[in-house]
């Protein structure tokens, strides 16, 4: 399959690029590892004018340790993140994340973090061939009226299915942006808008730079839940991911996040609100399933390769699963 | 669209030469320098039949741009063997009939070699890891498992191809 | 054979076709290029059903690097169907499309991007007709109709009763009905199809494509161009894979062939992923009813089986489909009443093909319904199986004789070395062991008639060529060719080149389509060489002073049995023969002895193939009742393959059949619909097993030493394909305590059926599905 013409340029300083950034805007669409977007212009999903390649972009294949916080450089590729010493070290919770990523010879080497955060959301209607979508019939995404996948509905919901998401969300990652104004630093937490066709607040002319993980001030048990259809070469129809801090026996921080629901993960503030502060027992694994059953119904459309129902049922399973294994409870 | 010069080595050999873009280190190669060796199973980067490595890591060239490759190490299954003698991965593919239609072979040999050179012991799951992202609709894998694992022992050369 | 200690047959040798393959070096049909060589891409219907009223095509071909330009008009209004009552597919629409990517018109231009730039220049008016997406909407009366000649919707109807079936019935001691479903499932060879035609100045053409019998694509593509056959040159190429996909005509080749005559140029046509699953063959849906009675022991004394089959648009090799998956399990059981209803019914959507795994729903269905009689008769499933079980020298319901049949021995083997009777009866929670039976043909007719030719030519340093019609598509069959060849002769396999699957230069063969290339292919072969072998004994004994029929071909050298030292070698024999004005030339043919009157709907009756290959397959398994997965831990598969001419690729074939019929063909593979759309095109959304969730599997070959086949053998895989699905099927059943009716068993499908359990009670299946009925005529009006 032939990509789309576009010129391509590959600036060596993040200066350059965010200049072609400035002058072109969406015109403009940045290539990290390509694993998404090249499939994406294959598809004929994007066609721009520009593609600016960041990999030659030293500065943002960074991976450093400050005094707070583990700063990964959004180029660097999920291999250089995954075998780091620092994110082994203080995130092991990221390593299992990017294991779990298609398959080690499709984006390992070439994917990077900041690309599987920026991940287009996907959905079963719009990752289709471009005669397929012709023959179908636009939606919200492809610049049409209606959503394939929920008739009448007045926006899309397509899935955000990065697999790092739900993890940088629960570690309470921040990311780092720069653009025309200079650089701004804001919550993941914050990042994500909830519509597909706009699924994140991020300005045409902006890169992201860099993704921040709070090193923790005590140490975190953790939990990484996915399940898809296969164990490999496969996008998570459901994903969870919990962190927490037990702290003579109470439960001093606990952050229950699922994902690849719908275009933003979803924090589950209320399982977190009524457990923290307590000792956790038990009761914590059906109070997590329900609250993520509950918020999986006003987030699911049948857009996946598997039902609807299905994949609210398994937000449940998930949740109830990292809830456990985070907290000891499993 | 303007062309841009391309420089790399491929199976050992400095190439050059102006490519458009747009295109993938898939085409360049199978297309401008007639590597047919690379597979194009489903350029989605779902199949891993155009796996090659670019720095000794194994990459899909469907997914690649070949401009990206610029200044690269690259090798594609036609450069593997060498004198005309085979590599011991390819001696164990033959071997173990690991070999059906072969149209998977070329990924799964690279990426095979690919881990050999960053872990030259794997175990079955280092190996299944390896692995997974190239499709075999032949073998069942389970042959395919057997001659890494024979390359790995260093148990090959032993039927005479 | 004389002597039995062969020398390299029944040896796991390397293949020889596996170093090209391990270097790059063997070319596909995508990685030819040639002088001047064009690029074909095709338009598609974007309608499931439509009349096409207008395709106007002027403005492709005023673009500049656009060579030429075809529609329907351009084709000679001859249709293909495999059979002369199943034409009914233009290889371009003339006047409706059927199924969303049916081919309306093509082009032929200097490159890719050209090509796809001119399809969107032709403008086609269609008028969207209402369609038909499954087989209950189709055969409503007020259906749409997808072909004129066909009322109702049904494609193809057979019917076979044999026995007395009623008062077989009447004397059962328990009957069930039940029903199974099965959804679509595809082939995912590795390579997408791909078409290279090259027209020349003198009108032949010249083509490249995977397929699994270029005789057939000759002679179809020699009545669709109106060119004598021999002038449609089908070459040979590596193929990556077929599973029964490349075997029917497809309409790429035709176009393909027509822009290459119509530019004088070499055209290439490579089908995307997404075009090689809808634009080529998939699987039928398929719904089941089975109604079987048992006497008190559980021996099926009746079995009524009513199919429908979603056939896709058009009829393929509609007859053949509807109708096997019946006659394998009149095989692998032995039941004296059947009566069998089987229709094939048009909807508007891919057209299906056989696969091999084709029938899913009727093979599980068998072993579902004994495990659930043996259940309430409380017997084990081995024993409800062997109970059942073929046996040699028996004769099928629809009259074929049995020669050799080791089923017995493939169940009891697969049963103790799973030590399946102690497993089954101990439950651990989740756990599920499951066991099935299946049974295919060594070779049918599909369109080509008559078996399989070969010659054997010498050269003068003693090596040989062996030119056969017998096609590849990666199983391993230029190797079977040569290794038999190879023994025959005392020559090393090194020593014999194999010239094959080219339909100028090679004699006819059946093609690779249904088990039949070891059987037909190999005995044609090695009666090539026994010919040659006869000649050059007939040298041999004049310069050795011996009998011929004393002498002895080994180690490139012939001699007197038991004095392998004064032997002459056989170069020179070779020479000699020359010298005589006797040259060496073996002939050899096979034709499997069947009964040619025998015809799939008009009169299944009779001997259907020569041999008949059998399996049985063992899996155990552990499911996850929370999320519905399932993980596969063991699988022991065994056939009767009749002998094992080399265990390496024989063991590689049940491999394979475990991870396309029952990894993936019971847990994952199934096409999703929206509509006329496929929801999963592509090796991404479509789930074939990777290397990670495959299971250990344990072999077993049983050999029967067939009376016909050549040294004995049938054919390596497809029963192993086919029982593993049953066993995968009959495994997680039994893990849960659920008898599944709804394949694949996808985790959301295990789930609800663990849900739905908790409500049922008494021996049922998971789902209650409407079942398959008889489909009463069309009345006249
Ligand atoms: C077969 C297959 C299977 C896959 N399976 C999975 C899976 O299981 N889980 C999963 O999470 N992903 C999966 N992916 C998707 C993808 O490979 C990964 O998400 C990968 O991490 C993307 O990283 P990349 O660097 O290649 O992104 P790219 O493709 O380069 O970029 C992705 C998007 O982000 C934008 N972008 C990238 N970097 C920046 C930046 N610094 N600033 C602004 N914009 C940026 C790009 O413009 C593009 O739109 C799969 C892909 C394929 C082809
Ligand atoms: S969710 Fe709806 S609007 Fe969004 S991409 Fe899918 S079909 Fe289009
Ligand atoms: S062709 Fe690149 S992964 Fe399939
Ligand atoms: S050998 Fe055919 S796909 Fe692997």
């Amino acid at each position: 399959m032939r990509l789309p013409p576009f010129e391509y340029q590959a600036p060596s300083t993040l200066d350059e690029a965010l200049k072609i950034k400035r002058g072109q805007g969406a015109a403009a669409q940045i290539l990290a590892g390509g694993t998404d977007l090249i499939v994406n212009f294959k598809h004929r999903l994007f066609s721009p004018a520009t593609v600016i390649s960041l990999n030659n972009i030293a500065e943002l294949k960074r991976i450093e340790v400050t005094h707070d916080a583990l700063v990964l450089g959004a180029g660097a590729s999920l291999a250089e993140v995954a075998s780091h010493p620092a994110v082994n070290e203080h995130f092991p919770i990221l390593v299992k994340a990017i294991d779990s990523i298609g398959a080690l010879g499709i984006q390992r080497f070439r994917g990077t973090i900041g690309g599987n955060l920026l991940l287009q959301p996907r959905c079963i209607f719009y990752n289709q061939s471009h005669y397929w979508r012709m023959s179908k019939g636009l939606c919200h995404r492809t610049g049409g009226k209606d959503c394939l996948a929920l008739e009448g509905s007045d926006s899309c919901h397509s899935i955000c299915s990065g697999d790092t998401v739900p993890t940088l969300l629960a570690l309470s990652a921040q990311l780092a942006l720069a653009g025309g104004g200079g650089k701004r630093v804001a919550p993941l937490a914050e990042f994500f808008t909830g519509r597909g066709e706009s699924p994140w607040n991020i300005m045409p002319e902006e890169i992201l730079t860099e993704i921040r993980i709070p090193l923790p001030w005590a140490p975190i048990s953790w939990s990484y839940q996915r399940l898809a259809l296969r164990p490999a070469v496969d996008f998570p129809l459901v994903n969870a991911a919990a962190a927490a801090i037990v702290e003579k026996g109470k439960l001093e921080h606990f952050r229950l996040v699922i994902a690849a629901l719908g275009p933003a993960p979803m924090v589950l503030r209320e399982v977190e609100a009524r457990l923290k502060g307590a000792a956790p027992t038990r009761e914590a694994l059906d109070l997590a399933q329900d609250a993520a059953v509950r918020v999986a119904e006003g987030v699911v459309v049948a857009n996946a390769s598997a039902s609807k129902e299905y994949r609210i049922q398994m937000a449940g399973a998930l949740a109830r699963r990292a809830t456990g294994e985070a907290l000891g409870l499993a | 669209m303007q062309k841009h010069l391309l420089t790399m080595r491929v199976n050992g050999e400095q190439v050059e030469l102006a490519v458009r873009p747009n295109a993938t280190l898939l085409d360049v190669l199978r297309e401008d320098l007639e590597l047919t060796g690379v597979k194009e199973g489903c350029s989605e980067g779902a199949c891993g039949a155009c796996a090659v490595l670019m720095n000794n890591e194994p990459i899909r060239s469907c997914l690649t741009l070949a401009l990206e490759a610029n200044g690269a190490e690259i090798l594609t299954i036609e450069g593997l063997a060498t004198g005309g003698r085979l590599h011991p991965l390819q001696e164990a593919f033959v071997e173990q009939g690991a070999v059906q239609c072969g149209f998977c072979t070329p990924g799964m040999i690279l990426s095979s070699k690919a881990l050999l050179d960053r872990n030259p012991q794997p175990n079955d799951e280092d190996i299944k890891t390896a692995l997974a992202g190239s499709f075999c609709r032949c073998t069942g894998y389970a042959k395919i498992l057997e001659a890494v694992r024979a390359a790995r022992d260093g148990d090959v050369g032993n039927e005479g191809s | 054979m004389p002597d039995d200690d062969y020398k390299l047959i029944g040896k796991s040798v390397p293949r020889i076709d596996a170093r090209a393959k391990v270097t790059g070096e063997a070319l596909f049909t995508a990685d030819l290029k040639f002088p001047r060589m064009l690029v074909a891409k095709v338009l598609r219907s974007p309608h499931a059903h439509a009349r096409i009223l207008n395709v106007d095509t002027s403005r492709a071909e005023k673009l500049r690097g656009v060579h030429a330009v075809v529609t329907g008009k351009d084709t000679a209004g001859e249709k293909w169907g495999v059979f002369r009552y199943t034409r009914d597919q233009q290889l371009l629409c003339v006047d409706k499309a059927r199924y969303l990517g049916d081919e309306v018109a093509a082009v032929a231009a200097v490159d890719e991007e050209t090509a796809e730039e001119a399809l969107k220049l032709i403008f086609v008016d269609y008028e969207p007709l209402p369609a038909v997406f499954d087989f209950w909407s189709a055969v409503a009366p007020d259906a749409p109709r997808i072909h004129d000649e066909y009322p109702r919707n049904i494609n193809v109807e057979v019917k076979i009763e044999v026995g007395l079936v009623d008062e077989a019935f009447r004397n059962c001691r328990l009957v069930r009905e039940d029903t199974f479903l099965a959804e679509e499932d595809s082939y995912f060879m590795s390579e997408p199809y791909a078409v290279v035609a090259n027209c020349h100045a003198d009108g032949s053409v010249e083509i490249w494509m995977p397929n699994a019998s270029p005789h057939t694509k000759a002679k179809a593509l020699s009545n669709a161009l109106r060119l004598p056959l021999s002038q449609v040159n089908v070459r040979k190429i590596t193929i990556g894979g077929a599973f029964g996909g490349r075997s029917d005509v497809f309409p790429a080749e035709f176009i393909c062939s027509l822009l290459s005559i119509k530019t004088q140029r070499p055209v290439k046509l490579v089908y995307t992923r997404e075009e090689n699953t809808i634009a080529t063959r998939m699987g039928h849906a398929m719904l089941t009813t089975h109604k079987t009675g048992v006497d008190k022991n559980g021996k099926v004394l009746a079995r009524e089986s009513i199919c429908w089959l979603d056939g896709g648009a058009y009829s393929s090799t509609g007859p053949i489909a509807t109708s096997v998956p019946f006659l394998c399990h009149e095989q692998a059981y032995n039941v004296p009443n059947v009566r069998f209803y089987g229709y094939r019914i048009y909807t508007n959507k891919p057209v299906r093909g056989m696969i091999r795994i084709h029938g899913r729903s009727f093979a599980c269905g068998v072993d579902t319904q004994l495990d659930m009689i043996g259940e309430e008769l409380g017997i084990d499933p081995v024993t409800m199986r062997l109970v059942n079980a073929r046996r040699p020298g028996e004769t099928t319901p629809t009259g074929s004789h049995v020669a050799s049949c080791g089923l017995v021995e493939c169940i009891e083997q697969t049963a103790e070395q799973s030590n399946f009777l102690a497993k089954f009866k101990k439950s651990v929670p989740n756990r599920g062991i499951g066991m099935g039976v299946n049974s295919v043909q060594t070779g049918f007719p599909l369109g080509i008639r008559g078996g399989s030719q070969a010659f054997i030519k010498f050269h003068e340093d003693g090596g040989a060529t062996v030119i056969s019609g017998v096609v590849d598509n990666g199983q391993g069959n230029d190797n079977m060719l040569v290794q038999i060849a190879a023994e025959e002769l005392g020559l090393p396999m090194s020593e014999i080149r194999l010239i094959s699957a080219d339909t100028e230069s090679t004699p006819t063969d059946a093609g690779s389509y249904s088990m039949i290339s070891t059987f037909g292919g190999g005995n044609a072969v090695k009666r090539a060489a026994e010919d040659a072998r006869a000649q050059l004994f007939e040298v041999a004994s004049e310069m050795l002073e011996a009998d011929p029929e004393d002498l002895v071909a080994r180690d490139r050298k012939i001699f007197v049995r038991g004095a392998p030292d004064a032997g002459v070698p056989l170069p020179k024999v070779v020479r000699q023969a020359l010298l005589l004005g006797r040259p060496i030339m073996g002939r050899g043919a096979f034709n499997p002895d069947v009964d040619q009157r025998r015809e799939w709907i008009g009169n299944p009756s009779g001997q259907l193939s020569q041999a008949f290959s059998f399996g049985a397959t063992v899996a155990e398994v552990e499911v996850d009742p929370e999320t519905g997965q399932v993980k596969a831990l063991d699988v022991t598969c065994a056939q009767d393959c009749g002998f094992a001419l080399n265990p390496l690729i024989v063991e590689g074939q049940f491999e394979g059949s475990v991870a396309m019929g029952g990894q993936g063909g019971m847990l994952a593979e199934e096409h999703r619909w929206h509509n006329g759309h496929c929801l999963n095109p592509t090796m991404l959304e479509y789930k074939i097993p990777t290397i990670k969730e495959m299971p250990r599997i344990k072999p077993i070959i049983v050999e029967t030493i067939d009376p016909g086949g050549p040294y004995g053998a049938k054919e390596a895989g497809m029963s192993v394909a086919m029982s593993s699905a049953q066993a995968y099927c009959c495994a997680v059943g039994h893990a849960l305590g659920i008898y599944f009716n709804h394949y694949p068993l996808t985790p959301e499908r295990i789930r609800d059926a663990i849900e739905r359990k908790q409500e049922s009670k008494g021996i049922k299946t998971a789902w209650d599905i409407e079942p398959a009925r008889i489909i009463p005529p069309e009345p006249k009006s």
